[in-house]
């Protein structure tokens, strides 16, 4: 399109959403600065709709603020809030074709005629929807239905859009293409995105931000490389990567690091270990699991369960004996009473040590 | 081979149905077009061939063209009317308001009610003098009144008591139609900026016209067949004032007797029916849309 919309930063203050007895959200803050494409990433049920939801107005908050651009919106209608919103169902309208879908929101606010039917356009060619503009919705794949919900969110040119889980109803194939295909149209207009998903993949590839939430509280902030590398919290840690990261009892490490409090975990995700005969880790294999390029071993150490991603094809007997090494940068260290990551120097000190 | 067996299979299936449709519904019908082109058999004298005799009566007939007269007003005056209250009462009945439970059984309770049972109670409204209408009529000052008893009034009031008794029936199918339109629609709507009155108008409206369709079927074809409260109210009186085509049909056939007379108004009846119902599914038919 030719005209960029500006993205607007978004900004929730203390947010608090409670329905009688469950709390759905407690004390949020979030900063989404503008023209971000940031995702909102969580298990099921942690508050991710709710906070979108609050953020366009569909909800109303229980306690806390809501500014969009600069503005506080916390009481204002979803129509004042200037942003666009593409729902997991799409929400198509079923007795509308595609185009009346599409140029709704147009029509709402009075844009006239000429002007609509040039902004349809630029959108169909946008989206590749030229042939299907006379279509109903149900005469649509799942793919293209989705280019609608898509196009009658870009067409009105607001700064903020919405999306929850827009791609969980297609398949893989579909979801990699769309994946890109919504990436591109951010960049093309510049709005600032807020996009919920469960997915991790999805969140990591398309982000410039991903806020992780667990328990409708907000466990990191971070880019997707910072999330992945240094993990705030023991959630986060095991949330991102498949398969997720080990945390290990100090116990895991023998003598080394006798003297550490009971809560501390050590972080190694799996494809960090490597086979060392004098690695600091000793575990006994209880399974493999052939991957293709890799075997993912599954190990006991300390009583703690133990996951490896072992290079080429090994064959393992169970109960047999393996000796892991790390790298130290590839450690990380938590304390899971306080839910957060440890940057002791000592301590990495004394981890960097063993290795030797 | 198999098909062959497939289908004896499906008619067989069917044969039930079909005999007692057959039987109680086509015969019937057919004989009445059939015995509307013969003379009433009265005593001795059996039936004789009228052919369109009946017709020519029916055409003279003023009470006739009273009582058609009365059917258009009547129809007009309760469908459009029974329709938009149980719409309105369904969109108020859907909202998240306490009791809501309470007002939707508050609102049903004249469906499941008897039309007789109906009829008694708003002839306890109407009574002159001391029906609840004069009485409250009469607090207020007002004359007492006697709407069933005047030939001006005597139809309105029995086309209220229709409206109130159809309503509650079509608010439910008016309910379970809203409550099918997922509550996304409505949410996308709005974040496009369209307020109430626009959601209603371009979403919601349109998406009820199945049932719109089904719904003003139904009103039409009762309001050729709901009689049952005038025989309470006004026994078609005065002076078949609040009569009906169907209630005159009753009092030809059963009090007077005249039962070729009365084969031949049904007749017509029936025709009316089927031009009014084919009508009525070709000309919303494409404004319908259907999921
Ligand atoms: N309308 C509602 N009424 C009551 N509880 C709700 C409602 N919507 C969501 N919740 C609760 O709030 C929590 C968060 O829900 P949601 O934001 O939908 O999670 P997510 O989108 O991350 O899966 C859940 O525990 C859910 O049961
Ligand atoms: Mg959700």
């Amino acid at each position: 399109m030719t005209v960029a919309a500006n993205g607007q930063a978004i900004s929730l203050q203390h947010v608090r959403k409670v329905w009688g007895q469950t709390v759905s959200l407690e004390d949020l803050s979030l900063e989404v600065p503008a023209g971000s494409f940031t995702a909102v990433l969580g298990p099921s049920g942690c508050g991710k709709s709710t906070t979108l939801r609050i953020i366009a107005g569909l909800e109303s908050v229980s306690a806390g603020k809501v500014l969009i651009g600069g503005r506080d919106v916390t009481e204002y209608s979803p129509a004042q809030r200037g942003i666009s919103m593409v729902f997991q169902s799409y929400a198509l309208f079923p007795h509308l074709t595609v185009a009346e879908n599409i140029v709704f929101g147009l029509k709402v606010a009075g844009v006239p005629r000429q002007e609509r039917q040039r902004r349809l356009n630029e959108v169909a060619e946008l989206l590749e929807l030229a042939p299907y503009l006379n279509r109903k919705p149900a005469a649509l794949s799942g793919g293209q239905q989705q280019r609608v919900a898509l196009g009658r969110a870009v067409i009105s040119q607001r700064p903020v859009c919405l999306m929850d889980e827009p791609l969980s109803n297609l398949d893989a194939r579909l979801r990699d293409e769309m994946r890109r295909e919504i990436r591109r149209l951010q960049r093309a207009l510049g709005f600032t995105m807020v996009y919920v998903t469960h997915d991790q993949t999805e969140a990591i590839t398309m982000a410039d931000r991903v806020v992780l939430m667990n328990k409708g509280q907000i466990e990191q902030v971070a880019s997707p490389e910072e999330i992945y590398q240094r993990p705030a919290t023991p959630f986060a840690a095991r949330f991102i990567g498949t398969p997720p990261m080990n945390l290990l009892p100090p116990a895991a490490f023998g003598e080394a690091l006798r003297g550490v409090p009971e809560t501390l975990r050590i972080g190694v995700r799996p494809e960090a270990l490597t086979e060392s005969a004098d690695g600091p880790i000793t575990a006994q294999v209880k399974g493999a699991e052939f991957l293709g390029a890799d075997t993912l071993v599954e190990l006991n150490c300390a009583g703690a369960d133990l996951l490896a991603k072992l290079p080429g094809t090994r064959s393992l007997t169970p109960g047999e004996t393996l000796r892991l090494a790390v790298t130290p940068d590839q450690l990380h260290a938590f304390d899971i009473a306080q839910n957060s990551r440890l940057e002791d120097e000592s301590l990495a000190a004394r981890i960097r040590d063993i290795q030797r | 081979m198999l098909r062959t067996r497939g289908w004896i299979h499906a008619w067989l299936l069917l044969l039930p149905g079909f005999v007692f449709l057959i039987a109680f519904t086509h015969l019937p019908a057919l004989t009445t077009l059939w015995s509307s082109f013969f003379t009433t058999p009265r005593g001795r004298r059996p039936a004789k061939w009228a052919g369109l005799e009946n017709y020519d009566t029916l055409i003279g007939d003023p009470i006739f063209w009273k009582v058609l007269w009365n059917n258009a007003i009547y129809a007009a005056g309760t469908i459009p009317l029974s329709i938009i209250i149980a719409l309105v009462m369904a969109l108020w009945v859907n909202r998240q308001l306490a009791g809501r439970g309470f007002v939707r059984m508050a609102y049903f309770t004249p469906t499941v009610l008897p039309m007789i049972a109906v009829a008694n109670i708003w002839m306890f409204f109407y009574t002159p003098g001391f029906g609840l209408i004069d009485q409250i009529g009469g607090a207020l000052g007002f004359g007492q009144t006697n709407i069933l008893g005047s030939a001006n009034s005597a139809l309105f009031g029995v086309m209220v008591v229709t409206i109130w008794k159809e309503a509650g029936f079509f608010m439910i199918f008016y309910l379970a139609a809203l409550q099918t339109i997922p509550t996304s629609l409505i949410e996308a709507a709005r974040v496009e900026g369209a307020g109430g009155w626009t959601i209603f108008r371009r979403i919601t409206l349109p998406l009820l016209m199945p049932t719109t369709l089904f719904v003003s079927i139904n009103a039409v074809v009762n309001s050729f067949r709901m009689v049952d409260h005038i025989f309470i109210l006004t026994g078609g009186g005065p002076d078949n004032a609040s009569s009906l085509l169907l209630f005159y049909i009753y009092e030809v056939a059963f009090r007077f007797w005249d039962t070729a007379y009365a084969a031949t108004l049904t007749v017509v009846l029936l025709v009316f029916l089927m031009i009014l119902a084919i009508g009525q599914f070709f000309l919303f038919d494409r404004k319908v849309h259907y999921r």
